[in-house]
């Protein structure tokens, strides 16, 4: 009987938060409980603590990038701040469905796409949230003079407020529309106060969004802070569970630049979570029983781009791309330098993706003989210095891409893989701002997109840096042009499938790897879910176990 | 011929050349007039060089994929950056000689509150390091000094050419796992407490420590067998006395030397171990506005820093001639 009241007492305290769980184990050994009966207890007990969520804490994320400004509008890269301070129209929910989230509701049509604007809701600065504030932030987004976004919204003629409606008027269907707004450049700032204060400064040293929490500090390469917004009155995404204002004080996030630190940051527990610890760390995160690990597929595609323009070496010609394409060993790149933590692609996108279409596999796989043999009989002869040769000119070209530490060796791989058959890749790692002002004339270019809008960001890079007019773009184009005014999903699924074959056949990029994106957090965290739709967490449904 | 009287002397040429404090205030007139002047080349250097890197900061601001290229050109005229070079130029030196250093071309913070922030950090990490270097140093190299070819001597040399070796980075990463994963004696990285100091401080000071010690022991031999040591011992001066006053004195004169040279050393390891360790210090910032393109941010930094090793260089120059006689007279 005593030991019972003792097992009791135990239960009741670690439910209570008053001791930990280690605690908890040794005192029920003490007692003299089994470990795996300890376990199996610990898991019941744990299921019920979980299911009453504790307020306060502040969490501290460990974050793999700097900082960059935290406006929807101007910022080159969006940090998961962004999720904190602002909120979107629609959302992806946990299975990918988009759903409403500052809308209370959203309709489509063929011809017009309308967001219902709840009443009585406020930025931060008490600035009201109306139909009309909504329409005219949207409207500075998809303007081609200010919004970074505007080609992605090409469909759309214009914007405006009816009632408490934002209605879009299309030119042509958008079926894709909700994707998009669903992105964290189309997080609704409030576009009033960000005119007066300017661009640069909104963002950094304020923000005025309508999220659950506030930005208290942005310092640059240190640190950002976000505190609670006691006056949040929730929102109604059916898949989160918190309704209300948030239920952490504050998240901090801190940049972890240098990867070997990740995994020793949050095994010591100065950050309660981190993004992607190197994947060499990742087998040890998994083992320790005070973590999870969470690892999907990135919204990323690494890929080459020769240029077209380079008709001396022919990469105009679709049999010599795919001679390259066919050099490159995908999975030994994704086993040896990925540590296994990715997917090697034969299409532009993931097999993560929903429309993903499978028939891809059947192009870019590595045959290294095949390669040789088809620039032997397009005249590409290995020469004295045993680099092929064609009237004189030497399969020799230089590629750039982006000093990342994984990018580096995965190029060095392919540079090695293009000398088994007689091409000779030289290879220049530059830091991002002179990649980006040397790719427009690159020989060939390495470059991992991250971006939620598959569909959109494929013919991006084929549209801006090869020849629209050569016959392969062109089809290429047309077949992504069609996904833009499909009306269902029916329909976007039988075109983005003629546009991923004909992207992989013809090779206007030649597909490489996904990467995973790997979380970890303490299990003390809760409600914290990443996902492969929009990548970081929202932070209303997170708190800690005190 | 009478002797001039004093007043005389000091009122002719011969008189200031001959006076010590004038020398001394002549010495330093002209190494501020030289420290001026290399900062003004530092200024000028960094300007030119940050414009000739390709790129430039519209690209942090906005997608260079995605955004249409009017938006880069509008924002280039918002930043001033569509002007002519020569009048970024002058608008540059211009704001320099007001104290105004300008704002992050990406944040809109004033540079001189930046400087304000990292620099205490900065300036808390490398007086931290130098703490640790001449505190463990100097005790260190006389140890092995007054010991010559023993087991200690021979111990002490090897470990400052173990810390001379190892890179800091192998260094922080052993140092993490060690103190702060296995041990949990201190934090990994961040900032907070004086505890989060030692570890980024220790790795900062470990290769100058290592020379530093390995320099004070064969400045302290050198000194101990010099002949003045013998003639004193001769007029019956206290060991206790040669040893503390007049070896140590003059061992330590390369010291000082060294000491400037070691700010310049730090400056450059602030970045490594800055990043490492999160300390949002001066380097780490440096390098990120390089690399971002931040040309106001860099440039600012880049003179700060320059500043400080020219104050260092002067400052030590200064010392030195205050210890030693013989520079003091020449």
């Amino acid at each position: 009987m005593e030991h019972h009241d003792n097992i009791t007492e135990v239960m009741g305290e670690y439910r209570a938060g008053q001791i930990g769980r280690r605690e908890f184990l040794r005192r029920v050994g003490v007692i003299g409980l089994s470990s795996l009966a300890a376990g199996t207890l610990l898991a019941g007990v744990g299921r019920a603590y979980a299911q009453s969520p504790a307020s306060g804490g502040t969490l501290v994320e460990g974050y793999d990038r700097d900082f960059s400004p935290i406006d929807p509008v101007k910022t080159a890269w969006a940090d998961p701040a962004m999720n904190a301070l602002y909120e979107p129209l629609v959302t992806h929910d946990y299975d990918g469905k988009i759903v409403p989230f500052l809308a209370l509701a959203f309709n489509e049509s063929t011809e017009r796409w309308t967001f219902d604007i709840p009443a009585g809701r406020t930025f931060h600065s008490g600035a009201p949230v109306t139909a009309d504030a909504v329409a005219r932030a949207l409207q500075v987004m998809i303007s081609p003079d200010t919004g970074q976004n505007a080609s992605f919204y090409t469909q759309v003629d214009k914007i405006a407020a009816e009632g408490e409606q934002v209605v879009f008027a299309l030119k042509a269907p958008k079926h894709g529309l909700a994707e998009v707004l669903s992105t964290e450049y189309a997080y609704i700032p409030n576009i009033d106060r960000r005119n007066e204060i300017g661009a640069g400064t909104f963002g950094a040293q304020e923000a005025d969004g309508s999220g659950p929490f506030k930005l208290a500090e942005y310092v640059t390469g240190s640190k950002v802070r976000v505190e609670k917004w006691a006056e949040y009155p929730g929102q109604g995404a059916p898949h989160f569970e918190n309704h209300g204002p948030a239920r952490l004080d504050a998240v901090e996030w801190v940049p972890i630049l240098e990867p070997s630190q990740r995994a020793p940051e949050i095994e010591t527990g100065s950050v309660m979570t981190v993004k992607n610890p190197p994947s060499a760390d990742v087998a040890r995160l998994k083992s320790n029983a005070d973590l999870v690990v969470i690892e999907f597929p990135e919204p990323a595609n690494f890929f080459l781009l020769p240029s077209m323009k380079r008709t001396d070496l022919e990469f105009d010609k679709v049999e010599i791309r795919q001679a390259l394409s066919g050099a490159i060993d995908r999975e030994g790149i994704v086993a040896a330098i990925l540590n296994g933590g990715g997917e090697a692609t034969r299409g532009p996108v993931s097999s993560a993706w929903r429309f993903y279409e499978p028939g891809v596999e059947a192009f870019n796989n590595y045959d290294p003989e095949k390669s040789a043999a088809t620039l032997e009989a397009a005249g590409w002869v290995v020469g004295s210095s045993g680099v092929r040769e064609k009237n004189g000119v030497k399969m020799e070209f230089t590629a750039i891409h982006v000093a990342h530490p994984i990018e580096i060796q995965v190029m060095a791989a392919i540079a090695a893989m293009f000398q088994e058959i007689g091409v000779v890749m030289h290879v220049e790692s530059l830091e991002i701002a002179a990649f980006r002002e040397k790719r427009p004339k690159a020989d060939m270019f390495g470059f991992k997109w991250l971006w939620a809008v598959y569909a959109d960001i494929v013919p991006l890079f084929i549209r801006l840096f090869q020849p629209n007019d050569h016959p392969d773009v062109a089809a290429i184009l047309d077949a992504f042009k069609a996904w833009e005014n499909s009306v269902s999903d029916d329909e976007m699924r039988a075109v983005t499938s003629k546009a991923q074959l004909l992207a992989a056949e013809l090779a206007a990029t030649l597909p490489v790897y996904t990467p995973n994106s790997v979380w970890v957090h303490h299990k003390k965290v809760h409600g914290w879910r990443p996902t492969p739709y929009g990548l970081y967490p929202f932070y209303n449904d997170v708190w800690i176990e005190q | 011929m009478t002797a001039a009287a004093p007043e005389d002397v000091l009122n002719t040429g011969v008189g200031r050349r001959n006076c010590p404090t004038c020398r001394l205030a002549a010495a330093i007139a002209r190494q501020v007039l030289y420290s001026l002047l290399v900062l003004l080349l530092v200024a000028t250097v960094a300007f030119v060089g940050l414009r000739l890197a390709p790129g430039d900061v519209t690209t942090q601001l906005l997608d260079p994929v995605r955004t249409p290229p009017e938006q880069f050109a509008a924002l280039r005229r918002e930043l001033g950056l569509d002007l002519p070079i020569w009048q970024q130029f002058w608008n540059y030196l211009a704001g320099i000689f007001r104290g105004d250093l300008g704002a992050s071309l990406l944040t809109r913070e004033s540079v001189v509150a930046i400087v304000t922030q990292a620099g205490g950090y900065t300036i808390a990490l490398a007086l931290a390091a130098f703490a640790i270097i001449y505190g463990v140093a100097i005790p260190l190299g006389i140890l092995a000094a007054s010991l010559p070819g023993s087991i200690v001597d021979k111990l002490i040399n090897f470990v400052a050419s173990m810390l001379m070796a190892t890179p800091n980075f192998v260094l922080a990463i052993l140092l993490v796992n060690v103190l702060a994963l296995n041990l949990g004696w201190l934090p990994v990285a961040g900032t907070g407490t004086w505890m989060h100091l030692i570890l980024p401080a220790m790795v900062l000071a470990a290769e100058p420590l290592g020379f530093a010690t390995r320099l004070v022991r064969t400045s302290y031999i050198e000194q101990a067998n010099a002949q003045y040591v013998d003639t004193m011992r001769l007029r019956g001066l206290s060991e206790h006395v040669i040893r503390w006053r007049h070896i140590m004195r003059n061992a330590l004169l390369p010291v000082v030397s060294l000491a400037a040279v070691q700010v310049r050393t730090l400056v450059g390891y602030t970045l490594i171990v800055e990043t490492i360790f999160r300390w949002p210090g001066l380097g780490k910032r440096l390098v990120d506005s390089v690399l971002t393109r931040d040309y106001q941010v860099a440039q600012g930094l880049t003179i700060l820093l320059a500043l400080v090793v020219v104050v260092a260089t002067l400052v030590s120059s200064i010392l030195y001639r205050v210890a030693d006689p013989r520079v003091r007279t020449s």
